[in-house]
């Protein structure tokens, strides 16, 4: 049986060679001819994470299963209800950790799937790229820029397949407002400006507690500075304090903006300034904006975004019985072109592009643009043939920092001058020392 | 004084008066609208230096909310204190801070200050720090602030804290001064190493 060290050492490396020149082409033999894979093929995984995005992930993950393309090892999560939930659902054969650093041990796992609050994800793909690991991990990619340049580098330098889950980037609509854009169908866009519904405030405040019993705080809080519990930081509820979630900016813009990334063709492209204003809640634990205007200025070629929370939201189209529904009409955004304007709902794994982009034809000569196999799939592409994910970790770092750098020049209220390349904000001494900051031992990348 | 910054826009409540007084801050953060209470933090910054100590004091209110208001308030001026060109303001916010930190505070408070000044402290605030790292409620907060504030009093305060400081908390202060680029020999990280067992067991 092929062993990881195996897949990584040779046809990662083999493989990033060859998608230096054929970046976007489907290798073939995934899959075996007669439609199973062998069970050479089968990727060893392991779920940290089961709560929320995690349920929805382990579903995936199961569903693979049970077309024998991986085999679900392990689930982990630092709250034992979920746990034994999760491990309920998993099965026999699956091990149930609170403590994620117990699957980076074993050597028969060849990558996890991270589906932590977001305080976790960097330390957690940069300790799976340290110990050998391909990673799946939810977005945002990162909470800091620091943490950013940490996972670029972990998987550079272990030589891992990343992928980000900003799914949108695979919906099929997708990939037709790209191919739709690529082509100019609406001319030159020179600005893009996103739509979506406000942060909520918190209407029920409650004072600190004890942590309940099935709830290992210290290890919920990992790198944050330590502080009571208080039941308003989770589940799910981590995404609207700045540390942990900041808000929709950092949740749907990590999804609204890597379209936007995607399509303008600007995987690379950083901005070169940022300018926030935004409203706080007004009582509460919870610190993100509850509404946010972001501008985004690019350099060559020249472009604007803007994150407009709430913005002017576009109503959704009405579409006949038998196509896909908009479900989720409350964000998106809009591509000003020198032609005509594009407008899409969703993002994430609802992606709705409007209707003449759906019936657009292309001619003769048209420009083609990668289709995505999957979301997930096209990650066990990457770790099998070390193709580039259509979110790696790269472009999903570049995707974080317009999150995290709205929120920055939100919270100092004032421009942020961004110079990408060295990633650094340009005479702002007080500035860049926000651009990271300090982690609780032991949890730190 | 500066404009307020504008990444806060004003669109809640807040004291009519123009200028803003230490004496309206300090009734506006008091106020039962929550409104009003935002809108006032907002314009702390107006205050400046003098409003610190009361903002520290009203932290302790027995109203959460005006509690929250207070400390929300202090960080809007920190982050304020530390634009370009405000080296006057910050310097005298963080005096306070700094002065603050000495006296007799509830643990919460005093992290929360050492974050304060974590952002905005130089080299005159290292001696308060260190001193918080023979506490063990406030070592490992002081310790961070100390990993964030640049320079070489803060670099030589965590060489110094790897000396004396109980042998638990060396690994700790280890990776702070790796993080500063110094090589540390012993006290590997346990960054990896698992120490928390489950008890859901297996399916069999």
């Amino acid at each position: 049986m092929q062993t990881r060290s195996e897949w990584k050492r040779r046809e990662f490396i083999a493989g990033v060679g060859a998608s230096l020149s054929l970046p976007f082409i489907l290798p073939p033999g995934i899959r075996g001819a007669a439609g199973a894979p062998s069970p050479n093929e089968r990727l060893t995984i392991a779920l940290i994470g089961c709560g929320g995005m995690g349920g929805f992930l382990l579903g995936r993950l199961l569903a693979f299963r049970e077309e024998g393309t991986v085999h679900v090892a392990a689930v982990c999560d630092v709250d034992e209800t979920r746990l034994t939930e999760k491990l309920a659902k998993a099965g026999p054969g699956v091990t149930p950790y609170r403590d994620y650093r117990y699957i980076l041990e074993r050597k028969d796992v060849d990558a996890v799937v991270i589906a932590t609050p977001d305080h976790w994800h960097a330390l957690q793909m940069v300790h799976a790229a340290e110990t050998d690991k391909h990673a799946y991990v939810e977005k945002p990619a990162c909470c800091t820029i620091e943490e950013g340049t940490a996972m670029m580098r972990a998987a550079r330098e272990n030589k891992i397949s990343v992928q980000v889950g900003s799914q949108g980037r695979s919906e099929h609509e997708a990939y037709l407002a790209h191919r739709y854009l690529a082509n100019g169908a609406v001319g030159r866009v020179d600005r893009v400006d996103c739509f979506h519904y406000p942060s909520p405030i918190d209407e029920e405040p409650v004072p600190d507690s004890e942590p309940p019993t099935e709830l290992d705080w210290d290890m919920w809080l990992g790198p944050l500075r330590w502080r009571p519990y208080n039941k308003r930081y989770c589940h799910g509820t981590f995404r609207w304090l700045m540390e942990s979630g900041g808000g929709q900016i950092r949740d749907r813009g990590a999804h609204v903006m890597s379209c936007a990334k995607h399509w303008m063709n600007a995987d690379g492209q950083t901005p070169v300034t940022v300018e926030a204003t935004g409203t706080p809640p007004i009582q509460g634990l919870w610190d993100s904006c509850v509404d946010i205007n972001v501008t985004y200025t690019f350099k060559d070629p020249d472009w604007v975004l803007t994150w407009n929370q709430p913005g002017e939201p576009v109503p959704k189209e009405e579409r006949a019985a038998d196509e896909p529904q908009i479900t989720r009409p409350g964000y998106g955004a809009v591509y000003h072109g020198d032609k005509g304007d594009f407008v899409h709902w969703g993002g994430d794994s609802g992606t709705w592009a409007e209707r003449k982009c759906r019936e657009w034809e292309p001619p003769a000569g048209a420009i083609e643009v990668f289709k995505s196999p999957g979301h997930m799939e096209d990650w066990f592409i990457g770790i099998k043939t070390g193709r580039k994910t259509i979110m790696n970790i790269d472009a999903a770092v570049e995707v974080a920092d317009l999150c995290n750098l709205g929120n920055l020049s939100y919270l100092l209220g004032r421009k942020l001058h961004w110079d990408g390349a060295n990633r650094r904000i340009i005479g702002d001494d007080y500035a860049n020392r926000l651009l990271g900051r300090p982690q609780r031992y032991p949890y730190h990348l | 004084m500066p404009p307020i910054p504008q990444g806060l826009a004003s669109t809640v409540a807040s004291p009519s008066s123009d200028d803003l007084t230490l004496q309206a801050l300090l009734e506006g953060l008091k106020q039962p609208d929550p409104e009003v209470r935002t809108g006032t933090w907002r314009r702390a910054p107006e205050v400046g230096a003098p409003a610190v100590q009361p903002l520290v004091e009203l932290m302790g209110h027995e109203n959460s909310e005006i509690a929250r208001a207070a400390k929300r308030g202090l960080w809007h001026m920190v982050r304020h204190a530390g634009r370009p060109g405000a080296e006057e303001e910050r310097a005298a916010l963080e005096t306070e801070l700094d002065r603050l930190i000495q006296v007799e505070q509830a643990v919460a408070v005093l992290r929360e200050l050492l974050w304060m000044v974590s952002e905005i402290g130089t080299d005159r605030s290292v001696p308060t720090i260190a001193a918080l790292l023979s506490r063990e409620d406030t070592r490992e907060d002081a310790k961070m602030a100390l990993e964030r504030i640049p320079g070489d009093r803060s670099l030589e305060a965590l060489k110094q804290a790897i000396q004396s400081a109980p042998e638990g908390s060396r690994p700790s202060i280890a990776h702070s001064l790796r993080v500063r680029g110094v090589e540390v020999s012993g006290y590997p990280s346990k960054k990896l190493q698992p120490s928390k067992k489950t008890e859901v067991q297996p399916i069999p």
